[in-house]
């Protein structure tokens, strides 16, 4: 829960405090400066302690001064500001400075506005009172700097303006040029008799203007200054009669009431003047400076850290149980997809269960009997009888009477190339073999040559490769290798023996084929 | 704002309530996360459940067939008498008969103990497992038919599964037999046979 705000409205005859609740102002208390206010003061405030404290300083002692500093930013500005205030007055606890914009000249400045209050005494009383209860100061503020505000809401559209209004101080005129504002002066005033008031509104209004371009704060333009004068209901028709626009000043006569209610002011206290709606803007504008320091505000900041912190906590806190209640209901809808997935993985259970029942039955279990099934068939690709490749040796050797068949090696091995039945033997150790790998009959066939010389080498050669060649038009086998008595290559020696008898000794052969396995 | 030390004291209620919360929340995401996992997996678990179960009803037709045609082969399997404990005083026996019948010369053998099937391809399973028990085969033979014919019995013997790995068949001696000499072997042959066997409770 928020706390209360309370509104101080200082002059130099009195404190008046105000309560701000749901955009009505309440008048609670006046305090005079001397001991008894004080002490009466000092009783309000601890009973307000929890509150935040605005005060709205209407005094004559705040200066306005305007000057151009180089365009700086971060630390070396604040650095450079302190000590330009610190140059110009004696006290800068009641002082701040405001941008009016940059310039672009012959280097890039920035306009800067220093204001402060420059008797900081009316106000010691009332803020040591304030520190003492520590008490949450917001900030101190002035009427000139809340002006621009107020000129927002209650709709005023010119670049430049003046503002004319009289408060419990006095009558106070401020010039606000691009919503910024430049200068302001309160001045007394008989508030006694309305027409004299009127009066010297319109004739305080032609001395501001004059002294604003003696001042050169107001540039001389074709244009007529636009006057804003608030004025009371009752007293408005004077108003407009004492203050007709001329070449220099165009007067517009704003009804407070009606301000007010522009302003969106709920209900004002009775006897209070244009205070109030200063007051209005006050408690409800957002302010990029303020006049108070850090000392000051002190335990405002802390309170400000301590709401931060648990609003800090608090938002967390909602985004994380926005988080986790987006979680839940997402994991609501996928709960209700699980669910829905069950049940249709029941029936389909269900469905595939009466299915089987009309299966075979099986004397193991059907994964048991695929795999056993599945081995089996493996184990029959893996086989051969002997017979099979025997047979087309056979065949073959029919039509070669000069063959001697030795010895036969016969074996199921991988198919392996190039090189022969050796290499196959010694690729087939590899103790993992692939089951992709095809396997295949290998057959040696090691035999001897009926020839009649064993250096006749081409009779030999023909002899062997009629061998070959009629092994090779058996269905299905291929021819590995084929190992001639002697060597035929060019880098290998031979040696012959022409002419002589039958030699004794015996020409030796050797052809490995093989086929593959049924598949 | 400048925060003096006295000021923690002021600070530590609402950095309580802030970090509790910030706490809360954090468990409460915690845990919803979790929440939300177990439940994506349990509904991942159920698709993939689902998906299965569909998968089988449409695969029923296919795992019938599938299923009678394993069971031709298992038929044929059973018929082979390859299933069970292999009895080696039956094969003996029968390896007798055979030379016997056959009236064949020298038959050595030599069993090695028995052991799972390691052909390329096959796939142990528990519950069905083929088995080997190779045997060294020496014979001598009067010619290659009188190999040819033993293992062709052997087969059919119907004890066991046979496959035969490796032969080798070399000629002894050579030259004429007079007439009134006995038969002598003129071959010699040394085989690799792997007889399998599938160890599995007889149905």
């Amino acid at each position: 829960m928020l706390p209360d705000k309370r509104l101080l409205y200082l002059t130099s005859r009195e404190l008046v405090a105000f309560r701000w609740n749901r955009g009505e102002l309440q008048e609670e208390a006046r305090f005079t400066p001397g001991d008894e206010g004080a002490a009466a003061f000092s009783e309000y405030a601890s009973r307000a302690q929890d509150s935040l404290f605005y005060i709205l300083a209407d005094l004559v002692e705040e200066d306005f001064f305007q000057e151009n500093i180089p365009y700086l930013r971060g630390t070396d500005r604040r650095a450079l500001l302190a000590r330009k205030l610190a140059q110009r007055y004696r006290d800068t606890s009641l002082a701040m400075t405001l941008s009016l914009g940059t310039e672009t000249a012959a280097r890039r400045e920035e306009r800067i506005l220093y204001a402060s209050f420059t008797n900081t005494q009316q106000f010691q009383p009332w803020l040591g009172l304030l520190r003492s209860i520590q008490a949450r100061v917001a900030g101190v503020y002035s009427i000139p700097q809340v002006t621009p505000l107020l000129g927002k809401r209650i709709g005023v559209r010119s670049r430049r303006y003046m503002m004319v209004s009289l408060q419990q101080a006095g009558l106070r005129q401020t010039y606000v040029e691009n919503g910024k504002i430049r200068f302001s002066r309160l001045g007394k005033v008989d508030a006694g008799d309305p027409a004299v008031l009127a009066q010297a509104c319109a004739a305080e209004s032609a001395r501001f203007y004059q002294y604003l371009q003696n001042s050169r704060i107001l540039s001389r333009e074709n244009v007529p200054l636009e006057v804003i004068v608030l004025a009371p209901r009752e007293t408005r028709a004077l108003y407009e009669a004492a203050c007709p626009s001329n070449a220099q000043l165009r007067f517009c006569i704003v009804d407070l009431e009606a301000a007010r209610r522009g302003a969106g002011l709920k209900s004002a206290p009775r006897g209070t003047l244009a205070e109030s709606l200063y007051l209005q803007v006050t408690a409800r504008a957002r302010f990029v400076a303020q006049f108070a320091d850090d000392a000051l505000r002190r335990f405002y900041d802390l309170w400000r850290t301590q709401v931060g912190l648990v609003a800090t906590g608090v938002s967390l806190f909602a985004l994380a149980l926005l988080l986790s209640a987006a979680k839940l209901i997402q994991a609501e809808h996928v709960a209700v997809a699980a669910r829905a997935e069950r049940v249709e993985e029941g029936a389909a259970s269900e469905q595939y269960a009466r299915m089987q029942a009309s299966f075979p039955k099986t004397p193991v279990s059907s994964e048991v009997l695929k795999v056993t099934v599945r081995n089996f068939q493996v184990l029959m690709r893996q086989e051969a009888r002997v017979s099979d490749l025997l047979v087309e040796v056979s065949h073959a050797l029919a039509a070669s009477p000069q063959i001697d068949v030795e010895r036969i090696d016969w074996e199921i091995a991988p198919l392996k190339r190039p090189g022969g039945r050796d290499a196959a033997k010694a690729q087939a150790q590899p103790v993992q073999t692939d089951a992709s790998e095809p396997r295949v009959q290998l057959v040696e066939i090691s035999g001897r040559l009926l020839v009649q010389q064993a250096s006749d080498y081409r009779n030999i050669s023909t002899v062997v490769n009629q061998f070959v060649e009629a092994l090779r038009s058996r269905p299905g086998v291929e021819i590995v290798s084929t190992k001639l008595p002697f060597d035929l290559a060019a880098e290998k020696s031979i040696s012959g023996d022409i002419g002589a008898g039958r030699g004794i000794d015996i020409p030796r052969f050797s052809v490995v084929i093989s086929r593959r396995l049924q598949t | 704002m400048n925060i003096r030390r006295e000021d923690f004291k002021r600070l530590r209620f609402p950095a309580g309530i802030a970090f509790a919360l910030i706490g809360l929340g954090m468990a409460s995401v915690v845990l919803s996360d979790q929440y939300l996992g177990e439940a994506t997996r349990a509904l991942d678990s159920a698709r993939a459940q689902r998906a299965a179960a569909q998968d089988r009803v449409s695969k029923v037709s296919e795992e019938e067939r599938e299923i009678r045609e394993s069971l031709i082969f298992y038929q044929r399997i059973q018929r082979q008498g390859m299933i069970g404990q292999e009895n080696r005083l039956d094969w003996i026996d029968a390896i007798a008969r055979i030379k016997s019948e056959r009236k064949l010369f020298e038959i050595k053998y030599s069993i090695e103990p028995q052991k799972p099937l390691d052909y390329p391809g096959i796939v142990p399973t528990k519950g069905g497992e083929f088995v080997v028990s190779r045997m060294k085969l020496d014979m001598l033979l009067l010619h290659e038919e009188d190999l040819l014919n033993f293992l062709s019995d052997l087969r059919d013997t119907g004890r066991f599964h046979v496959s035969v790995r490796h032969c080798t068949m070399s000629r002894i001696e050579r030259g004429a037999i007079a007439p009134g000499q006995p038969l002598m072997p003129r071959l010699r042959s040394e085989c690799q046979i792997d007889l399998i066997t599938l160890d599995q409770e007889v149905p």
